[in-house]
């Protein structure tokens, strides 16, 4: 796979997101790093990805920025699920795993 | 004038606040993805993220500065990022409107008839209110077409009582000399002008203007030639010189350039034409100035030194940076001073009054256009209520809908965006059938021509209007799709899922479907009760006293030639012979000469007091030119004493009729043989006879006495009055014939019968009625309809219930008194609030109606009457379907 982000479903970048976000609040870096490690270097999310599903995920309100100040003075933004994502995300996992063990049958099935 | 900026500026302050608001939001849209907070959050969100992954990096080995780079060619173009977050935001926003509208356009879509019946009604109430409002923004908001408007001011003049016929300088002269904030004065007086071009002649509209008015209404430079002045254009009360509408000069004169210098007659004086007025220039003046909005001739006059106030407004500009209040200060003391050094002028006293010009303007129709925009109003909030009404019924369906989709997971806020889109998309497409409706109306109103509407030409569905349109769409839309939007998306979000037929919000949403049926009758009471008083004001028009009989009465207007009739003796000479012509015409009963006739527009008034009594007061009354048997045509009854007699005309006796109340009022009724004294007439006159009292200037009896005297006291255009039971299209060109046959210079027009100017003289009653009228009905079948609809709807609910009650023994008599019960009770309580809503909202109309109250029992019981109709029709059928419910098959509905 050249690019296993590129060619997930449409959606998925979206549930690994939420459901990274479901474990503990992250920021950008954070999420995709911690998607990197689960996915044992699976899925490599890029900036030009990551940036763009946050900002739709947090305006379609399933998740929430925070700004944080760093001691140095930085600012930064870390994001957590909100009770609607959660909510959102339960159904969302129910339809993958409907999506997962049917498209299993039918990849299983000529054996 | 403070006050009228003060609202101008107002008015101007919405337009910019209106302005400003849309400018934000096109703004909104477009930074929305670019707002400076935004793209500070963003840089250093991404900051962050290229630190956190050079930290990374370099724990895994690399160079600090290595390290960096490699983070950097990670991220891959920090702006190309940006500019995709950029798109999400924009993308996120415009794309959940655009998915809101798609989905309510093919909501409505999907049930074609209740859409119909939801953008009807919103149409309906929508398209009374902008075809109203495009009339109250021209006649009584938008101002006046002249440069600089707001400084335009009509003087009115109240004088107390006023024994002295005389005085040597009038007030208005003062004014002119003295008053610093008011910079010029003008006086124009409208009139009917008798034109001939080459021997053609017809009846035009005409002024007769100071010097000084063109140059105040910004017309002061003509296409062709100059302005009329009084000194050059006018000698001895002679008409030298007029200027001639551009209308006229295209019409007759083929829009000739060489047309200054040529000959008209007009009102049989010799005059030329000094200039041609600009193209479209309309008049647009007080009522009391009985001007035309397009007048044909511009005639001079002079303000008279011996000029004594007649109930003429004056108009005038007042100063730069000057304030009415300032200038009615001013205007105040110079009264007081002018009355103090002419004391035998005016020993009661005299009031000037300074108001803005279109204040003024717009008097007269104010309320009715008030009581107008009450109603329709009314009309929209019953249409909202409608609509709103409608939505919740299909709360049925649409409640499992947004159960399903909160379940999972769209939040409330999400739900209710989109029920709101979707009445916007209602709203919107009712709007926009509303402004072609008030295109309709403002066409209907074209047609129907009320008289007394001043500028009707600019009635128009114009750019205000349609601005004013999207707003009160906009509202509207808010208005009933809040109530339903808020019912529907309340609760957590299992619980309509749980109840299957969505039970509990159906519990909810029944006291409102009360609430609204309730509000419905009450709010089309104020509509019904209003075209109720406006019906009976204009029914006891028609059945007033007027103290004359206009039936079978035909009256023909006589212009004389004052250089063939010089003298009084020709004159009356002629008045007899044309009578004596007429009367034998066939089916000619009787025939006389007055003028000017009852209820003419232009009726003058002037004092009058006993003649031995210089100490006493004097009083306001009208003069009336008869000859002999005037009073036996007009069906007016000489209650003592006699007519006016040949003899009186030949020997140019000084003799008056005087009519009934007046000859009460100064010599309890023993006037006969008493001398009577007149403003601007030397000699008393006798008093001969009493008549009845007639309604002389308005139908509803503005108390103006009569006071008849024989053509040579009182010479003025004279009419015609003929009593005869053929129809005027015979009669007309007889009498024409008649009299013009008896030589040149004595055109006949005007031909009218007398009931005609009677009805004439309430069109603007009938006007308000009728338009009135339309709005009640449109409430009463909105309010009808909606009533049906949800009466239908709350009683088909419970089939369920009813079908228990069936089956547990109760008899179908039962169920219909329980539906009917429940159904009038509501009616009942909602024409109760409708009622005191009326009797707090028809005092707008006090000034409008006639021998009734706004607390008409007759009235107030008709509309209940109605509305209970109404209201029983809606009850009762969906009672008798529910009693015929077949408890088996209501049982199983569930």
């Amino acid at each position: 796979m050249a690019d296993p982000v590129a060619s997930l479903v449409k959606g998925t970048l979206d549930l690994l997101v939420l459901r990274t976000l479901e474990l503990q609040p992250l920021h950008g870096a954070g999420i995709a790093e911690r998607i990197f490690q689960t996915t044992r270097g699976t899925f490599q999310i890029k900036a030009g990805s990551l940036f763009p599903a946050l900002h739709r995920l947090e305006q379609d309100g399933w998740i929430e920025g925070e700004w944080e100040t760093l001691p140095k003075g930085r600012r930064i933004k870390s994001y957590r699920l909100t009770r609607d994502g959660r909510r959102h995300l339960s159904a969302e996992k129910a339809t993958w795993q409907r999506v997962v063990i049917a498209m299993t049958l039918v990849l299983d099935s000529s054996t | 004038m403070a006050t009228r900026r003060h609202r101008h500026d107002s008015r101007a302050r919405f337009l910019d606040l209106a302005v400003s608001i849309l400018r934000t939001l096109l703004a909104r849209v477009r930074a929305l993805g670019r707002s400076v907070d935004a793209e500070r959050d963003l840089d250093d969100e991404l900051r962050a993220f290229v630190e956190a992954r050079a930290v990374a990096h370099e724990r895994q080995g690399l160079a600090p500065a290595d390290a960096k780079r490699a983070a950097l060619i990670e991220v891959g173009g920090v702006d190309q990022v940006k500019e995709r977050v950029r798109d999400v935001r924009i993308g996120s926003a415009l794309e959940a409107a655009a998915r809101d509208v798609r989905y309510g356009a093919r909501v409505l879509w999907r049930s074609p008839g209740y859409s119909l019946v939801v953008i009807m009604t919103i149409a309906l109430g929508i398209g009374v209110n902008a075809a109203t409002f495009s009339v109250v923004h021209a006649v009584l908001w938008r101002s006046l077409p002249y440069p600089d408007a707001g400084s335009l001011v009509a003087i009115e003049a109240d004088t107390a009582t006023l024994p002295t016929a005389y005085s040597s300088s009038g007030p208005v002269f003062d004014l002119r000399m003295q008053s610093r904030l008011i910079t010029s004065i003008a006086q124009i007086e409208g009139r009917d002008a008798s034109l001939m071009i080459d021997g053609v002649m017809e009846s035009v509209a005409a002024v007769r203007v100071t010097d000084d008015v063109l140059p105040l209404l910004g017309a002061q430079s003509l296409p062709l030639g100059r302005p009329v002045i009084a000194a050059e254009d006018s000698r001895d009360y002679v008409l030298k010189g007029v200027v001639i509408s551009h209308d006229l000069w295209v019409r007759r004169f083929n829009g000739d350039a060489q047309v200054l210098g040529r000959r008209l007659t007009v009102n049989n004086f010799d005059v030329r034409v000094v200039g041609v007025m600009r193209p479209g220039f309309r008049l647009v003046l007080p009522a009391r100035n009985h001007a035309d909005e397009s007048i044909d001739l511009w005639l001079p006059r002079d303000f008279a030194p011996t000029l004594l106030y007649r109930g003429l407004p004056l108009i005038g500009r007042i100063a730069p940076g000057a304030t009415v209040t300032e200038a009615q200060v001013e205007v105040t003391t110079l009264a007081s001073a002018f009355v103090a050094s002419h004391p035998s002028a005016y020993p009661g006293g005299l009031r000037l009054t300074v108001r803005p010009l279109g204040e003024v303007v717009s008097r007269e129709v104010k309320p009715a256009l008030m009581a107008l925009s009450t109603a329709v109003g009314f009309v929209l909030l019953i249409a909202c209520v409608n609509v709103a009404s409608l939505l919740l019924a299909r709360a049925k369906t649409r409640a499992r809908e947004l159960a399903v989709r909160r379940a999972l997971g769209a939040t409330r806020l999400r739900l209710m965006r989109q029920l709101l889109a979707e009445n916007l998309v209602v709203a919107i497409l009712g709007g926009a059938c509303g402004l072609l409706l008030a295109r309709l109306g403002v066409g209907l109103l074209e047609w129907l021509r009320p008289v007394h509407l001043p500028r009707q030409a600019e009635i128009a569905v114009d750019g205000a209007v349609v601005l004013w349109t999207a707003g009160l769409t906009l509202v509207s839309g808010m208005l009933f799709g809040l109530a339903p939007a808020l019912a529907l998306t309340r609760g957590s979000p299992g619980l309509t899922l749980h109840a299957g037929r969505a039970g509990s919000l159906m519990i909810r949403s029944r006291h409102l479907h009360r609430g609204l049926v309730l509000s419905e009758i009450a709010l089309s009471i104020v509509p019904l009760v209003a075209a109720g008083l406006m019906l009976r004001t204009f029914g006891n028009l028609l059945d007033a006293p007027l103290g004359f009989e206009p039936a079978h009465v035909v009256t023909a207007r006589v212009s004389l030639n004052l250089e063939e009739f010089s003298t009084v003796d020709r004159r009356s000479a002629f008045y007899r012979d044309a009578i004596a012509r007429v009367r034998d015409l066939p089916g000619v009963e009787a025939a006389s000469v007055g003028g000017p006739p009852p209820l003419a527009p232009v009726r003058s008034t002037l004092r009058f007091w006993r003649s031995d009594d210089r100490e006493g007061t004097s009083s306001l009354g009208s003069q009336q030119s008869v000859m002999p048997g005037y009073f036996r045509v007009m069906g007016i009854p000489l209650r003592s004493g006699r007519d006016i007699s040949d003899d009186d005309i030949l020997r140019r006796r000084r003799v008056a009729i005087v009519d009934e109340r007046l000859a009460a009022q100064l010599w309890q009724g023993n006037a006969i043989g008493q001398s009577l004294s007149l403003e601007y007439s030397k000699q008393p006159l006798e008093v001969v006879g009493i008549a009845g009292y007639i309604r002389a200037r308005d139908i509803r009896d503005a108390g103006t006495s009569l006071i008849y005297v024989p053509s040579h006291v009182y010479e003025i255009e004279q009419t015609l009055v003929v009593k005869t039971p053929a129809p005027l299209s015979t009669v007309a060109p007889a009498i024409k014939q008649a009299v013009e046959a008896l030589g040149p210079g004595r055109p006949v027009f005007a031909i009218r019968p007398m009931e005609e100017i009677v009805q004439a003289s309430i069109d603007d009653t009938r006007f308000t009625m009728l338009v009135l009228s339309g709005f009640a009905v449109a409430s009463l079948v909105l309010a009808g309809v909606g009533l049906y609809g949800t009466l239908a709807y709350l009683t088909a609910q419970r089939t369920q219930e009813f079908g228990v009650r069936l089956a547990l023994g109760a008899t179908a008599t039962t169920i219909l008194r329980l539906v009917i019960r429940e159904g009038c009770l509501l009616s009942g309580l909602g024409a109760a609030f409708g009622l005191a809503g009326a009797m707090a909202v028809t005092r707008v109309l006090r000034g409008l109606l006639y021998g009734v109250t706004p607390l008409d029992g007759l009235t107030i019981a008709g509309v209940v009457g109605l509305v209970a109709g109404v209201a029983l029709v809606a009850v009762g059928l969906p009672a008798l379907r529910a009693a015929r419910v077949d408890p088996v098959t209501a049982l199983r509905a569930e």
